[in-house]
């Protein structure tokens, strides 16, 4: 063997051998030394929250089985921009562009965007939701880097129909206002996620046991609404409206019975479905009036006042009294609202010819205890607990509260001034009237049934009885004439109805509006076996200042059809006694 | 001027033709055959080194487990069954190192033959420009023909067949035998002039270096970076070895160095290389590269001391680890066997490189050193690249972990170098170490 040869051999071996201490010198460092902070990063890198796909949103449907709310399979369209070359994406954004209806050269900036690092973007959503026939028509077209992925999303078949009492669910799937807000985590489908590892498709692996349960829909919900008679509500609503150019309103109707809500509507209302056009409105109109609005209700409030009156046997219908035009409560002068003084009256006629002062006397000789007790066994100043979103507890005041509260409330608050009600609350308290002196809690879900189909029904809750059986049946005679001598624009042929009228003036700072009223109407029949409680509540009517005029007027046309509608015989027809007081609205509408 | 002492085998077998003892039956001082001389009886397998050939098949063996391992997560079906036909291409392999040792001809007959094997070489290369596939997205060549049962890169191949070549030319002046060689270069000498002429002239290093060069701007225009690389490698660590003036071994590096310069422009072309490159300079400029990495030193380094065990591996099994049972399948083993399975590996190749440099060493004639020594360079330089990207040392290149990655072309040149260097073992008969 040559010398030479043998050298650079030398040579050669030792530079090996250096090479395989560097490598090995590595191998140590990333393997026993660095062991610790790789298997953390792997773990990071491959350990993620799972979520297992989700099954629909509970549906949403009216007493008799009709889909108010339900779910669509919708698709999202998405890209992986890093995946994609210039020409898939130019091809991309021309055909997105064409399909989606959206600018060519805002796909192709949305494909183009780079990410905080100027790396371009792995995943960026193109549209969501798209309809199925535009997601399957992308998905067919197989273009390289565009993903198309099916989701939920919530539709409303009847479009506005009962929008507030339904309230609306973002693409997020999250309810909003009215029942989908109340029962948001209710109606939500259950989420089953746990921690777990996934491939580098991010596509989890069952080496861990995956949890036994698979995830469920969400429940479904009967309401007790009618899709008859909110349909016939809503479109009174819009006829009064019109009519007496009032700004808005609100109309409920219930059974005193069971204070099922039938129908509640207002205006303006919107389409749940499409409810991100009206984030634009000032203010949106997604908050239900019904609950979350509370407003003076004026004399509307006599029937409660007269009530406890009633029941506290102080006074009897025909105890009579002087009226000289004005009395002063705590400082300051009430007037009616005529200004005219009416000589001798009997506690009737303060509800039938609507006396301001006689209200006042009434409450002064009960005094604030036994007044506010009653105001306050009636519901009012607290949410009525009914299942809908945002309900608020209106507001009123009571001796106790020094800041606020002044003798002349007690004065002003028996015909419905200083004090403030939601429309619920109002027509919650006369339904009590209606239903022989007990007040229950409105509800607006009948039945939830559970995703195994488990059906749990509500039941009545009862608040209180308020007044006495004999003082409801009294008083409901005493609003029978309120109708018949007084607001003759509420009679509904054929049907002995009893109710009251309500025009408030409008609080303002400092005092109360000159211009614009807030007429009510409460009325229910038929009497003697009230099967229907109607509210109406016209904002700011142009035509008429007076409820007489407008709300009353809106009632009776209402009343008339819903009679009809609901099968509740005139009182022509003979019945044999408890006939119709056995049965329910839900019976009669099937 | 350094004199070179010739062996007792030199002494016997480089006479000239007229001073050579009678050959027909074989040198008297080593096992070396003459050119047309058969095998004579078992005699021979004596000199077999059944420790390489022991190796090798605990090497393949070792191969195929972490193939079967490396795709066991994998979702294409097809995949599952590729350790199969390793381990077929290796059972064949072994079986052609026990063919290429007994072959009747000795490995002097291939020297006989350097022209055509380079001329196999270059047109190999050539036709895989335009019968070879083609990536089916880009359209771009990926280097290999599609023979229906596997598929060859002609490049492999290519690297015995550039040590065969190179091997003969870079030694020819020591040749002395009956047919002339290489017959290219004029007439043989019919005689030592002087001792020192034996080594390579500048003729033969500027034909050896025309060679090897040619076969890597073949690969390197497919484009493939890293095997044009090995073409050098193999090239380089021959003519160290054959003995040449240390004036050509400076040469070669200021011309290696002068050269950078020109490769980058050159890799303009080809953006891939220079991405690779940088990507390897800087990783977190190529997102791809940096996942690559990343992913590798994750599955490397959670391997830990003894592994997650066979088939356990995180990072291999749910597809964290790119290209699985090629490029990447050291950080496969690394992640599932640990330090303790990545040292046996290197314990094998050690015995491997060892077993080779030992015939290097022993090798009756300069032909059959140069040989090993290309086949031993081919190895070793794949060894080290592969490792060396796998623990991110070294540029990410698509070269495969020999014995280790899946691939029947690259296994089976492999065997025949193996095959070859247990040719020139069994062709000696004393031991000079």
């Amino acid at each position: 063997m040559a010398e030479g040869p043998r050298r650079r051999l030398r040579l050669l071996i030792t530079l090996l051998i250096g090479l395989v201490l560097v490598i090995v010198a590595q191998l140590v460092q990333v393997q026993i030394v660095g062991h610790r902070f790789y298997e953390e990063w792997g773990r990071e890198q491959r350990e993620r929250t799972i979520v297992m796909a989700e099954p629909p949103r509970g549906v949403i449907r009216d007493r008799n089985g009709h889909l108010l709310a339900g779910n669509a399979v919708m698709y999202s369209i998405e890209a992986a921009p890093s995946f994609m070359s210039d020409e898939d994406k130019e091809a991309a954004a021309a055909k997105l562009g064409s399909l989606l209806h959206v600018p060519v050269a805002h796909i192709e900036q949305l494909l183009n965007s780079r990410d905080e690092n100027g790396q371009e973007r792995k995943w960026v959503q193109v549209a969501s939701p798209v309809s199925k026939e535009v997601g399957e028509q992308v998905a067919a077209l197989r273009l390289r880097g565009i993903t198309v992925r099916p989701l939920w999303a919530r539709v409303y078949p009847e479009g506005t129909l009962a929008s507030h009492a339904l309230g609306f669910c973002t693409v997020e799937i999250t309810g909003f206002y009215g029942v989908e807000g109340f029962y948001d985590a209710l109606l939500r489908p259950e989420r089953v996620e746990w921690e777990g590892p996934v491939d580098s498709a991010s596509e989890p692996i069952p080496w861990r046991a995956a949890p036994v349960a698979l995830p469920q829909r969400g429940t479904e919900l009967v309401l007790t609404l009618d899709r008859t008679v909110q349909a016939l509500v809503e479109e009174e609503l819009a006829r009064s409206v019109q009519e007496y150019q009032a700004e808005g309103g609100t109309i409920i109707v219930m059974d005193p019975r069971t204070f099922e809500i039938l129908a509640v509507a207002s205006l303006p209302n919107y389409d749940p479905g499409r409810y991100v056009e009206f984030f634009d409105q000032n203010p949106p109109p997604f908050e239900d009036p019904a609950v979350s609005q509370q407003y003076e209700p004026g004399s509307v409030f006599k029937v409660l006042t007269v009530a406890a009156a009633l029941d506290a046997g102080l006074v009897t219908p025909e105890t009579t009294y002087y009226d000289q035009g004005w009395i002063e409560v705590g400082g300051q002068v009430i007037e009616n609202a005529s200004h005219q003084p009416y000589g001798q009256r009997t506690v009737a006629d303060i509800l039938i010819e609507s006396l301001n002062v006689g209200a006042a006397w009434l409450s002064t000789q009960m005094g604030p205890d036994t007044f506010y007790r009653y105001v306050q066994a009636f519901g009012i100043g607290r949410p009525t607990g009914v299942d809908l979103a945002g309900e608020v507890s209106g507001q009123l005041w009571l001796p106790g509260d020094y800041e606020h509260w002044h003798p002349s409330n007690l004065g002003t608050n028996a015909f419905g001034q200083g004090l403030a009600v939601t429309p619920l609350q109002m027509i919650a308290a006369v339904a009590a009237v209606a239903n022989d002196g007990a007040l229950l809690r409105p509800h607006i879900v009948a039945r939830r049934i559970g995703p195994g189909g488990e059906v749990s029904i509500s039941q009545p809750v009862i608040e209180a009885q308020v007044i006495s059986l004999q003082t409801a049946r009294t008083l409901t005679e005493i609003m029978v004439r309120v109708v018949e001598e007084g607001v003759h624009q509420a009679r509904v042929e054929g049907y002995r109805v009893a109710g009251k009228t309500g025009t408030a003036q409008i609080p303002i700072p400092g005092g109360y509006d000159k211009e614009g009223t807030i007429t009510t109407f409460v009325g229910f029949g038929p009497v003697p076996d009230p099967q229907l409680i109607i509210l109406v509540k016209l904002d700011r009517p142009k035509t008429s200042p007076w409820a007489s005029e407008t709300a009353a007027r809106a009632f009776q046309r209402l009343a008339t059809r819903l009679f009809v509608v609901l099968g509740i015989p005139p009182e022509s027809v003979p019945l044999h006694a408890g006939g119709t007081g056995e049965g329910t609205v839900a019976e009669a509408t099937r | 001027m350094q004199a070179v002492r010739l062996s007792a085998h030199d002494e016997a077998c480089w006479q000239p033709r007229e001073a050579r003892p009678d050959l027909s039956k074989g040198c008297p001082t080593c096992a070396f055959y003459p050119v047309r001389g058969r095998m004579t009886g078992l005699r021979a397998w004596r000199h077999f080194d059944y420790v390489l050939l022991v190796v090798t098949i605990l090497l393949t063996a070792y191969g195929v487990v972490m193939i079967y391992s490396a795709n066991l997560g994998s979702p294409d079906p097809r995949l599952h069954n590729l350790w199969r036909r390793q381990a077929l291409i290796g059972a064949a392999g072994i079986g052609l190192i026990l063919l290429l040792a007994a072959f009747p001809r000795n490995y002097q007959w291939l020297g006989d033959f350097w022209w055509l094997a380079y001329l196999l070489a270059v047109v190999l290369l050539v036709l895989v420009f335009f019968f070879g596939e083609r990536d089916q997205v880009t359209g771009q060549m990926i280097g290999w023909f599609d023979l229906g049962v596997f598929r060859l890169q002609p490049a492999f191949p290519a690297m015995i067949l550039l040590a065969i070549s190179a091997g003969a030319v870079l030694s020819h002046r020591r040749r002395r035998r009956g047919s002339p060689a290489p017959p290219l270069f004029g007439a043989p000498k019919t005689s030592i002039v002087n001792e020192t002429t034996r080594r390579p002239d500048f003729v033969s290093y500027l034909t050896s270096a025309v060679m090897a060069l040619a076969l890597a701007a073949l690969v390197f225009l497919q484009p493939d970076m890293a095997t044009a690389a090995v073409f050098v490698f193999i090239w380089l660590t021959m003519l160290l070895e054959s003995d040449i003036e240390v004036r050509y071994l400076v040469l070669t590096v200021a011309l290696g160095l002068g050269s950078l310069i020109p490769l980058w422009d050159l890799m303009a072309h080809y953006p891939y290389m220079r991405e690779r490159v940088l990507g390897f300079l800087n990783p977190s400029s190529n997102p791809d590269v940096k996942y690559q990495l990343e992913q590798a030193f994750i599955a490397i380094g959670s391997g830990g001391l003894l592994g997650k065990g066979l088939g356990q591996g995180t990072q291999s099994q749910l597809r964290y680890l790119p290209v699985r049972h090629t490029d990447f399948i050291f950080a496969v083993l690394a992640e599932e066997l640990g330090f303790v399975g990545v040292m046996l590996l290197f314990a094998l190749y050690l015995v491997l490189f060892l077993r080779l440099l030992r015939i290097v060493l022993i090798a009756p004639d300069i032909f059959g050193r140069l040989l090993v020594t290309g086949t031993l360079a081919m190895i070793l330089f794949q060894v080290v690249v592969n490792v060396g990207m796998n623990l991110g040392l070294l540029p990410v290149a698509g070269l495969p972990l020999p014995f280790i990655s899946y691939g029947p072309a690259a296994l089976l040149t492999m065997m025949v170098g193996i095959g070859m260097a247990e040719n020139v073992a069994m062709r000696h008969r004393k031991l000079e170490f």
